[in-house]
């Protein structure tokens, strides 16, 4: 029986020795992500800035015009802004526009709701839904427009705004 | 039950994960429109005409039918052309060409809108041949109508009477 005590302690020995051996040969691998997020940026301008003062009625209202400004490049408040003047009821005229897709991602379009219009609301200014379909690819461009119109209800010789918002989202 | 509920919250919670992670980028691009309203001023051109005459057959001895224009004051309310017939008699008539600046900063339509005259009701004047029609004038630019006559009634016994006669004109934007 003592024989057969050594025997067995000496069978646990070997298989603990095989142990260690097994242990020193692991290694631990890694895979590092580093996921760096594109951005979504875009400006908005038109052809016609620049080109001063552009007659916007017919050829009887020499002195209504629109004159294209783009006011703010930011992310926040980009604007191009269209000054009007010597308008009148029923004046109605197309503003065209692009935007530049500056950033990394495609875009979506889409238009807001509109603010301003002058005391009288719709009475006063109001412009059509736009017209920009598609997506911008990154770096494309997208060109588009919208319709002012001067109603019924507005003032002589006063000053009415309304701003559109294009709502610019990262395509899916 | 109750497992069927832990189920059912955790369903929710988990669509609520994936709602999150669908969150887009986005920027708002902005299109303003400041529109400044011109305004509408009309004026009495210098041009306008006042032109007495009679009608065939009718005879005035040592005629000193004569008409004068006379203007009013230059606003926005009561600008006003005074025409003055002067000796007029049954069967004479002033023919009016009423001329008109655009001194506003967009086009206009001008019409006769509106005539005001107990004369005309009581039928010592009449209007002989109707009047004109609309113009249409450009900001800066000053256009005639067309000439319409205003004449006593041959039977009319308004003698030594002032007839009076007001037209009205309207300028209207496009």
């Amino acid at each position: 029986m003592k024989k057969l005590g050594f025997i067995v302690l000496a069978v646990v020995l070997a298989l603990g020795l095989v142990g260690a051996a097994y242990a020193a040969w692991s290694q631990n691998l890694y895979a590092d992500a580093t996921v760096n997020t594109g951005y979504v940026a875009a400006t908005i301008s038109s052809g016609l800035v620049g080109s001063g003062p552009i007659v916007v009625g017919d050829s009887l209202n020499p002195l209504t015009t629109a004159t294209y400004t783009q006011t703010t490049t930011s992310l926040t408040s980009d604007t191009l802004t269209v000054t009007v003047e010597n308008a009148y009821p029923g004046l109605s005229f197309t503003v065209p526009f692009t935007v530049d897709n500056t950033g990394t991602v495609g875009l979506t379009t889409s238009f807001g709701t509109p603010t301003g219009g002058g005391a009288n609301g719709g009475a006063d200014l109001t412009d059509s839904n736009g017209i920009l379909t598609g997506t911008i690819a990154a770096g494309g461009t997208g060109a588009g427009s919208y319709v002012i119109t001067v109603g019924a209800g507005i003032p002589s010789n006063t000053w009415e705004s309304i701003s559109l918002p294009i709502v610019c989202t990262q395509a899916p | 039950m109750k497992k069927v509920g832990f189920i059912v919250l955790a369903v929710i919670l988990a669509l609520g994960l994936v709602g999150a992670a669908y969150a887009a980028f986005s920027q708002n691009l902005f299109a303003q429109a400041n529109v400044q309203t011109g305004n509408v001023s009309v004026e009495w051109s210098s041009n306008t005409t006042a032109v007495t005459g009679n009608n065939a057959g009718v005879t005035a001895g040592g005629d000193s039918l004569s008409a004068a224009v006379v203007y009013g004051a230059t606003n926005a309310t009561d600008d006003t052309a005074t025409i003055t017939v002067s000796n007029a008699y049954p069967g004479a008539w002033v023919e009016i060409t009423p001329a008109l600046y655009n001194a506003g900063t967009i086009p206009v339509t001008v019409n006769i809108a509106a005539v005001s005259s107990y004369a005309l009701y009581t039928g010592d004047l009449f209007i002989n041949g109707g009047l004109p029609a609309a113009v249409n004038i450009a900001p800066g630019a000053t256009v005639s109508m067309a000439p319409f006559y205003v004449e006593v009634a041959p039977s009319s016994q308004a003698n030594g009477t002032t007839l009076y006669a007001q037209f009205t004109l309207n300028a209207v934007s496009p």
